[in-house]
């Protein structure tokens, strides 16, 4: 039994174009060849491609959440146009598909997964607990001292750059800042590499140097604490290399350390059978590191607690990853790994299943949302102020109405007490304010709202942007 | 108040940043604020902390400076962080809302790229855009405005496409929004803002099509006057357009007062007609077809007329002008077929305007062509001008009256007086009247003759199929046509007259296939097929020599043709060029194959070996 939507074969596929090329393919009816298995767990059938034979491909739905595909195609996407059109085929109506056997290339398949899954069971049970990853330690305490030393570089230029001032940076110091910058890369600290290549984003901008000297200063105060902070805590780590790894806060993973899911299990950092539904969702280039980020904000349908999915696609894989996308039905995992961090935690998954979205979920979404302002303004103040917390906390607010006072749109509470909203924090697809005029008058009143917050220094100001409306029919996406 | 004086404290740390911490060392502004900080200290412990880093600035050495300094400023900025107000002072108003039933669900992957061809520049958007349509991308409230705006695009195929979608996939939906975004002063993508709401809602735009035709830029004008065609109630409004300023937004009112057709509407025409708009009105009147105007422009024809016959000098070709203008618009009037016999091949489409316009107008161009004098060389746009009106007439009695004009026959009038003759008379009686002027092959007179024979072959001809012969109906035309083409040097003609084998034209026909002939001419080719056709003996001959005795880089359809109809004997001779050519050998030996394998017959039908 499998129950394909086009937005599901959407979703399953690694970026737009091979949406398109997939689409194309159905379109055109280029599957001479369409069965479906009488149970329904696996559709096969035959593409014409650019060779003599046709590709065979098959999509295996054996496990539920987590199709295998197969094609005898050379390409290296995955999955591939052949397998996604035979999907849209399958989806459409105006083809048909045959029952027919399993063919034995995928019963053959079927049946070594399956052995493959039981030796692995087999091997858990006779092994379980699983051991703890050994950590050898003379090499954590040889990596820790380089990373102090690279820490160091870090400190001096950021020293060297405050006593000289910022009125006086030229060519040549963005040169050496640069050059300095493509030093640290040898000492285990992307991260804070990142965090210098975005300040040298900043001073390279010729253009506005007046206006950017207020995000510049929040730069260097932000590498000044990222340094004191990780040589503090890793003088700690070096002296005692049994102590466990910070995850009171996200410092390790601002450093530039990678969470494995393994090391997050360890830690006990999971969470089990949670329901998410994505209420906003952006992609965006991050220049300073060199990759697009897709980012997804998640509500956990059982606490409220607002989660981000971070998926980081290189420049230069870009094309090779699979891009992210709006996601529209509810989420459900047996096992959700979080991150260290503050009120947006990142989390993953791994296995997952699809629920469609129900209008309970709406009126839920409603009633996990924060009521009064002063109390998420307060939580939101306490994790800003601190120098190296996210400055863009994302919160879901319930409000009395959205209005205009002047040219400032404000979200308004129930006690009156105001939000007001920007359009300049996140990349949306239009002027967000405009959409506002577009929706039903009721949609401005009594909903809730996804908003990301952001302490705006000249004005003094905390101010929000708008990501999503919940209403009790609709999510209004503002972003994607 | 405390929050200010933070900030101020900040603004100072800003410029230490700016200026370099080497200079913070005693820095007379940063001391100033000591005392206040100090004293607020004693309520707030935070303020202590902020002084003692602030008086640890001012006391660092040149060495310690930065790090004090940043230290200042990271404590500064932790508190100004949680300092921010959220509250707008301000009366609150509700934001209106438009209610439009679209939803938001088109993932980020498919409307991304969607956004981006509509906000963008570049090549290959089309093709995309058309694939982001097809699949619905566009049905999103977040993409609706951005399409609406993209209505500025300067490709118009794109903009095109970008206003059907609106229309068709929008609909009423779009309205509020293009409403919006609508500037009368706009360019190209308020036109079709304003075009939209027109087609979208009707009538409910008309005060807005009425403002655009009064205030707006000159490009929406046009496109709101248009929009008033057909509305005899903005009569006043369109009669004051078509006084504007601008040609473009007099021309747009004239031809909407013609849609309207009301007196007033035809009365402007006729006034525009006399003016410096002459030009401008022409079209418009053809258009009103109304037979009352074009009778009262058949009257002021005749005073034109009556003037112009009295002037003299500069004021002669200033009416000379203007009645090239009236008759002008009485072009396609009255066309009627009337007694069309079997030589008539003009196609006339039949206008309401009645026959009694067309006696009128053949009476005013009898008077005119009548006129002792008339005819001058000061006129000859005149003449032209009322022989073609007598042909568009297309009655027997203006065909006739034109061929009667014999005593111009040698003159530029010729080629008229031929296709009224055309018309009426036989093919041979045609060829006996006519063949005489052509005697002198170089007189004005033959080469109108000729053009106008051109002109009827053209249109014979337009039907005739890519692959058939291109040659005139035998029985329209006299058959010694050919040899009067053969003395004028007409090859054009030479090639659509021979029917048959004829020692003169064959003879002028070689002559024509010199060395310096080439083969890929298309001139050559013609004579060579018309030599085939005709079976001329030495055809084959000829198309060889021309092959042998230059060398050719490609084949093209008609010589292909040509070589395939060649006898067999020729086929050594075929395989011995290919040889030559390296660059057709594969295609002439093929060509060469594929005769020899062909069945004796159909090869000996074509040639004569």
């Amino acid at each position: 039994m499998i129950s394909l939507t086009e937005a599901y074969v959407d979703s399953l596929a690694p970026n737009a174009g091979a949406i398109k090329n997939g689409r194309d393919l159905a379109r055109k009816g280029s599957f001479p060849l369409r069965c479906v298995t009488e149970d329904q767990k696996l559709l096969f059938g035959e593409c014409k491609g650019s060779g003599k034979e046709p590709y065979r491909c098959s999509i295996d739905f054996v496990q539920e959440g987590n199709p295998v595909y197969r094609c005898t195609c050379p390409s290296r996407q995955f999955p591939c146009k052949h397998t996604l059109g035979l999907m849209y085929a399958y989806v459409s109506s105006s083809s048909t598909f045959e029952t027919a056997d399993i063919p034995s290339d995928v019963a053959d398949k079927r049946d070594k997964a399956e052995k493959r899954e039981e030796k692995k069971a087999a091997a858990e049970k006779e092994g379980a607990p699983k051991a703890p990853r050994k950590v050898n330690k003379s090499a954590l305490v040889k990596k820790i001292t380089s990373q102090l030393e690279g820490l160091s570089i870090l400190e001096k230029l950021v020293l060297q750059l405050v006593h000289h001032g910022l009125g006086s940076v030229d060519k040549k110091t963005i040169q050496l800042i640069e050059e300095q910058a493509k030093q640290l890369g040898n000492y285990y600290i992307p991260g804070a590499q990142a965090a210098l290549r975005e300040l040298l984003l900043l001073l390279r901008n010729d253009d506005e140097r007046e206006a950017i000297y207020t995000s510049a200063i929040e730069q260097l105060i932000y590498l000044q604490a990222l340094v004191k902070k990780s040589k503090a805590y890793l003088e700690k780590r070096a002296e005692d290399p049994d102590s466990p790894m910070e995850t009171d806060s996200a410092l390790e993973e601002l450093l530039g350390h990678a969470w494995q899911l393994a090391e997050l299990q360890e830690l006990g950092r999971t969470r089990s059978n949670v329901e998410l539904l994505q209420l906003s969702f952006l992609s965006y280039a991050d220049h300073a590191r060199g990759e697009f980020v897709d980012t997804g904000w998640w509500i956990d349908l059982a606490d409220g607690t607002i989660r981000v999915t971070r998926h980081m696609r290189p420049f230069r894989a870009a094309k090779q990853m699979k891009e992210e996308d709006s996601f529209f039905a509810v989420v459900q995992t047996d096992e959700l790994f979080v991150y260290p961090g503050e009120l947006n935690a990142r989390v993953r998954w791994e296995q997952s299943r699809f629920r469609e979205l129900e209008e309970a979920d709406y009126r839920k979404v409603k009633q996990l949302a924060a009521a009064s302002y002063p109390d998420v303004i307060k939580k939101v103040k306490n994790q800003i102020k601190n120098p190296l917390s996210d400055k863009m906390p994302v919160a879901l607010v319930a409000f009395q109405a959205i209005e205009r006072i002047g040219d400032t749109y404000i979200l308004r509470d129930a006690q009156n007490k105001q939000i007001p909203l920007v359009t300049n924090l996140l990349e949306a697809p239009h002027q967000p304010t405009a959409i506002l005029e577009l929706l039903q008058p009721e949609e401005l009143q009594e909903q809730t709202a996804l908003i990301a917050f952001r302490h705006e220094l000249d004005s003094n100001r905390l101010v929000a942007q708008l990501m999503s409306i919940t209403t009790d029919r609709r999510i209004v996406r503002l972003l994607y | 108040m405390s929050v200010e004086l933070l900030q101020d404290l900040q603004h100072e740390v800003r410029r230490l940043f700016i200026a370099g911490s080497a200079l913070a060392q005693g820095d007379v502004r940063l001391a100033k604020l000591q005392p206040q900080l100090k004293k607020l200290g004693e309520a707030a412990p935070v303020f202590n902390r902020i002084a003692e880093a602030s008086d640890a600035v001012l006391n660092a050495s040149r060495e310690d400076s930065a790090v004090k300094l940043l230290e200042l400023s990271k404590l500064l900025s932790a508190v100004l962080h949680t300092q921010g107000k959220t509250e707008t002072a301000g009366d609150r108003q509700p934001i209106p809302s438009l209610g439009i039933a679209l939803s938001t669900d088109v993932p980020y992957r498919r409307l991304k790229p969607l956004l981006e061809q509509l906000t963008t520049k570049g090549q290959g958007r089309l093709e995309q855009l058309r694939h982001s349509i097809l699949d619905n991308s566009y049905l999103d409230l977040r993409a609706m405005p951005v399409m609406c705006s993209a209505l500025d695009e300067t490709y118009p195929e794109i903009a095109d496409l970008i206003a059907e979608t609106i229309a068709t996939g929008y609909g009423q939906k779009a309205v509020s929004v293009l409403q919006e975004q609508i500037n009368l002063q706009g360019g190209k993508g308020d036109v079709r803002r304003l075009k939209l709401l027109h087609r979208l809602i009707g009538d409910s735009a008309e005060e807005l099509v009425l403002d655009a035709a009064v205030n707006g830029a000159v490009d929406i004008k046009v496109a709101a006057i248009e929009m008033l065609s057909k509305r005899p109630q903005h009569e006043m409004l369109l009669l004051e357009l078509s006084r504007d300023k601008r040609k473009e937004v007099r021309q747009a009112a004239l031809d909407t007062l013609a849609s309207i057709g009301t007196k007033e509407a035809l009365d402007r025409l006729q006034e525009a007609l006399s003016s410096k708009d002459r030009e401008l009105a022409i079209e418009p009147i053809r258009r009103a077809n109304s037979t009352a105007l074009l009778g009262r422009i058949i009257a002021q024809a005749e005073r034109s007329f009556d003037q112009f016959a009295a002037a003299e000098g500069k004021e002669r070709s200033k009416l000379a002008e203007q009645l090239h203008a009236e008759l002008l618009c009485l072009h396609g009037s009255g066309s009627e077929l009337i007694g069309a016999g079997p030589s008539w091949k003009r196609h006339v489409t039949v206008s309401p305007a009645s026959v009694h316009i067309a006696e009128d107008v053949i009476a005013l161009l009898r008077r005119m062509l009548t006129t002792p004098g008339f005819f001058a060389s000061e006129t000859e746009v005149l003449q032209e001008n009322a022989a073609e009106l007598l042909l568009s007439l297309n009655t027997e009695e203006a065909n006739r009256f034109l061929l009667s004009l014999d005593a111009v026959m040698n003159t530029c009038m010729a080629g008229y007086l031929f296709r009224a003759g055309y018309r009426l008379l036989t093919p041979t009686e045609l060829f006996d009247r006519f063949s005489g002027v052509l005697a002198n092959p170089s007189s004005i007179a033959s080469k109108e003759i000729i053009r106008a024979v051109s002109l009827i072959t053209q249109e014979q001809l337009s039907a005739v199929e890519e692959d058939e012969d291109l040659i005139v109906p035998a029985n329209s035309w006299d058959s010694r046509w050919v040899h009067t083409w053969v003395q004028a040097d007409s090859l054009e003609l030479v090639l659509l007259f021979t029917q048959t084998e004829d020692a003169q034209v064959t003879t002028y026909l070689t002559s024509k296939l010199t060395k310096n002939a080439r083969l890929h001419d298309s001139s050559i080719q013609r004579i060579l097929i018309t030599l085939f056709r005709i079976r001329y003996t030495d055809a084959p001959q000829l198309l060889f020599q021309l092959m042998e005795a230059r060398s050719f880089y490609y084949m093209d359809a008609p010589l292909r043709k040509l070589i395939a109809s060649v006898p067999r004997s020729y086929i050594p001779r075929l395989r011995a060029i290919a040889e030559k050519h390296p660059y057709n050998a594969n295609e002439l030996t093929a060509l060469a194959d594929a005769m020899e394998a062909a069945p004796a017959e159909i090869i000996e039908e074509s040639g004569t070996a």
